[in-house]
């Protein structure tokens, strides 16, 4: 991989939508490990209340924000695919990547702002 | 107007590694970067090494990279670039010299696909008819010039050298989808693979890239729903 092509070949939104899929993509499969860890203690109540109580830490809540952002973006942007993929909606990728991620940023803004509002 | 050029040159037998070179040129808004090319070539340094043969957006021999984006030298206006324009060969193929590079791999890809008309049935006196229903489907496949800058401009051909890539993939659209020919099972057999249709990660930098403006991501679709569904 000519790595140096990603940052220096002229960005437009097909490559950025498709960049931002693949960075949303592999934070989620490292969310998955953690999220899978964390349920082992399932097992034991006091075990689990323990890591529960620990994910109520302000830096869990942050890290929060991102993964309600990754979740978003690679919902959406993978509607987007599907759409230019199954429906033929190549013509519009464009206007579909602006419109989305106008989505994404609403609902990652409703979902942040009351996480966001406890540290008021 | 005056422009200021960037050129990155090389010439394997004689330098290291490539390096940029600065020209400053007198220019029209409306001149092309070829135009450009061949003021530099005339008037200040007749090393300066490019292809071009038609000048007219035809023949799709002068594919570089100018502003970072790939595009044909004769069918660019200064006008839209501004004052500053970087020229680069096209990116990942081996610099014959300066701006010309050996396009042997990406025809190789392109021949893969068989880009002929397979029918075995006897020719008809006259040519085999086809409607103009027939035809809108590929039509706009059939203006591709075999440029390449397509191909170049797709982070899975950065990725991978051996990707088919979307020109071959789109002559490949042209052929299966074209109502005289016979060789969709063939074809689909060379496409329907991991280092053909399943490299296209709809990223349309091949869009962007197409000076004949070809919508290739939405032909590479379309083969991509005939794959499946010739499956069932
Ligand atoms: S599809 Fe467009 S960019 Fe690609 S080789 Fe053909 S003319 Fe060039
Ligand atoms: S010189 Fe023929 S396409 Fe540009």
């Amino acid at each position: 991989m000519k790595w140096d092509l990603l940052f220096r070949y002229r960005m437009r939104p097909g490559m950025l939508a498709w960049l931002l899929h693949r960075i949303s993509g592999l934070a989620l499969v490292g969310y998955i490990v953690i999220h899978v860890y964390g349920l082992r203690a399932l097992t034991d109540r006091e075990q689990f209340n323990a890591l529960i109580a620990g994910y109520h830490h302000p830096v869990f809540r942050i890290l929060e924000i991102f993964l309600l952002a990754a979740v978003t973006y690679h919902a959406l942007n993978g509607l987007r695919i599907v759409l230019i993929d199954f429906l033929g909606w190549s013509p519009k990728q464009k206007r579909l990547f602006w419109t989305l991620s106008g989505a994404a940023v609403l609902i990652i803004g409703l979902g942040a702002y009351p996480i966001l509002r406890m540290f008021l | 107007m005056q422009v200021t050029v960037k050129i990155k040159r090389f010439n394997p037998e004689t330098d290291e590694a490539p390096h940029w070179e600065t020209y400053h040129v007198p220019a029209d808004p409306m001149d092309r970067v070829l135009d450009l090319l061949n003021y530099i070539k005339w008037h200040i340094d007749g090393t300066l090494t490019y292809r071009r043969s038609c000048a007219h957006g035809v023949c799709g021999s002068d594919a570089m990279r100018i502003n970072g984006e790939n595009k044909l030298a004769c069918s660019v206006l200064v006008k839209d670039l501004g004052p500053e324009i970087t020229i680069e060969p096209l990116p990942v193929l081996p610099v014959i010299k300066d701006l010309v590079v050996d396009m042997t791999s990406f025809f190789r890809k392109y021949e893969a696909v068989k880009p002929w008309l397979i029918n075995d049935d006897p020719p008809p006196e006259r040519e085999r008819l086809q409607s103009p229903r027939d035809h809108a489907l590929i039509e706009e496949a059939t203006k591709c010039i075999l440029c390449g800058a397509c191909t170049q401009s797709c982070p899975s051909t950065w990725a991978d050298p051996d990707y088919l890539g979307p020109a071959a993939l789109l002559k490949a659209y042209r052929f299966v989808f074209d109502s005289r020919d016979q060789g969709t099972e063939e074809r689909l057999r060379i496409v329907d693979s991991n280092q053909g249709l399943w490299k296209c990660y709809t990223i349309f930098n091949c869009v962007e890239a197409c000076p004949k403006e070809i919508d290739v991501t939405r032909w590479i679709s379309a083969l991509k729903r005939r794959a499946v569904t010739a499956r069932y």
